[in-house]
């Protein structure tokens, strides 16, 4: 019983993240702010993470890291090797250090959001001759985030909920 | 830490990332990404459900359309209606400022700002009729410039037009000078030139030792036009088929032939008196034009 609840959460979680891959790519769905998309995978993996086991959580960052990184229409790189390490980490600092709390959940959800599209924008545009960067920042990076960071508190909601329909005891 | 470093766990994450660095570098070297097709290959058809099922929620129906397209139709034709009122504006605001720019080079003169509006066929010369008439102020005989030189004269009036008569018409009998010799001229049309907007210099001295390029303006002794209009430069020097005389061709440096925007000048100082005095005496403005022109006299 145990193990089956456990593999409908996973099997919960793949379709989660297929979907809103899926969605967040379907034109016309999700609303452009100034041509800005949210990304929506970032929380997804986060609120995965800090209710799953460390490896459980890596696996999901894994998965969400890979799909970022083709929506981007890049190789697998960036967001795979991050996703999967702070995926691990959050799982394995869940179940050690600190308590899954809404709270929590937002400050790690927020910061790993922000810093992941700052850091990305500082190895992919910081570095490029590209004119009005800042500007491009600004516009799409800061709106990109703050747009993410909206679907953060649903998503953490929505996993805690399979957590605790579909927890063993 | 010593715990998870050692824990199986962190081993796991180790053999993930070193699989994901062996992906990245084969993907890096090879140029095919065999993930990203897995993973785009997977996802494909729900893609493709998804952008379908999007698709015909946005679809708008046939009477959203028909509205739409009535009320673009609306818009286009406002926005026509705006850009005819653009270009008039425009077109006005050009002719203002060639306008101020006359009146600021020539202050002493009353200047009537006015448009062509019809052209003759039938008249070989260009002569035109502009929009304004003896309610304006305009009288017979006024000289007809632009910011670039002397068009030609009003020859009738009426209340709200008058037509003109241009120099390259052989009615025109201009007095003129060449600002570099100093030789002096009647301007007059020529039937043979006029097609080529130029006109001809008459009258000059035998021992003229006028050249190509020199600016012709008008003299002003005459009283009925004023001094140092510039009528145009010389073409070139001929001498006359039936007489051993010379003219010079002029070329206006105004189009006459399309000329739109024109100004009337109603009133100048010395206008009706006759200079008494020696050409050479005459000491004449000078104009701020494309090019600079001295001292003239006239006769007509």
């Amino acid at each position: 019983m145990e193990g089956k609840l456990k593999f409908l959460r996973y099997i919960a979680y793949v379709i989660e993240v297929l979907v809103l891959y899926v969605l967040s790519g379907t034109p016309g769905f999700l609303p452009a702010i100034l041509g800005v998309k949210p990304l929506l995978l970032l929380p997804v993996a986060i609120t995965i993470a800090v209710f799953e086991s460390e490896v459980t959580a890596m696996v999901f960052g894994l998965i969400c890291g890979i799909l970022c990184d083709i929506g981007f229409g890049t190789n697998i790189g960036f967001y795979t090797i991050t996703l999967t390490i702070l995926c691990f980490a959050f799982g394995y600092c869940a179940r050690n250090f600190f308590v899954t709390n809404f709270v929590n959940a937002m400050v790690i959800g927020g910061v790993t959001t922000t810093a992941l599209l700052i850091i990305h924008f500082l190895i992919f545009c910081g570095g490029s001759d590209m004119p009005y960067l800042g500007n491009h920042f600004v516009r799409h990076y800061l709106l990109r985030i703050a747009y993410t960071l909206i679907f953060l508190p649903p998503l953490f909601w929505f996993n805690r909920l399979f957590r605790s329909q579909m927890k063993e005891d | 830490m010593r715990d998870l470093l050692s824990s199986k766990s962190f081993k796991k994450l180790i053999c993930v990332l070193l699989a994901i660095i062996i992906v990245v570098g084969i993907t890096a070297v090879s140029g095919k990404s065999v993930i990203s097709s897995l993973f785009s290959s997977l996802t494909l058809g729900l893609q493709e459900v998804s952008a379908a099922v999007s698709e015909e929620a946005n679809k708008k129906s046939y009477d959203e359309l028909l509205r739409e397209n009535d009320a673009l139709n609306q818009e286009i034709a406002e926005l026509r209606t705006q850009l005819v009122d653009y270009y008039d504006v425009k077109q006005e605001n050009a002719r203002l400022w060639r306008y101020y720019d006359l009146k600021r080079e020539y202050p002493q003169y009353e200047l009537v700002p006015a448009t062509v509006v019809r052209r003759d066929p039938n008249d070989d010369f260009y002569g035109f009729t502009i929009n304004q008439g003896s309610s304006d102020g305009i009288s017979k005989g006024d000289p007809v410039v632009t910011e670039k030189g002397l068009v030609g004269w009003v020859s009738s009036v009426d209340a709200s037009t008058s037509r003109i008569k241009t120099i390259l018409s052989p009615d025109a009998k201009v007095g003129a000078i060449d600002c570099v010799s100093r030789d002096s001229g009647i301007v007059t049309g020529n039937v043979k030139l006029a097609d080529k907007n130029l006109t001809t210099m008459t009258k000059i001295s035998a021992l003229n030792t006028m050249k190509q390029g020199d600016i012709i303006i008008t003299t002003g002794i005459s009283g009925i036009y004023p001094p140092s209009i510039i009528v145009g430069e010389v073409s070139e020097i001929r001498f006359d088929e039936y007489d051993t005389s010379k003219y010079a061709v002029i070329k206006p440096y105004e189009d006459i032939t399309s000329v739109i925007d024109v100004v009337v000048i109603t009133d100048f100082e010395g206008k009706g008196e006759i200079y008494e005095g020696s050409i050479e005496n005459i000491t004449l403005p000078s104009t701020n034009s494309e090019t600079t022109a001295p001292p003239a006299t006239e006769e007509e």
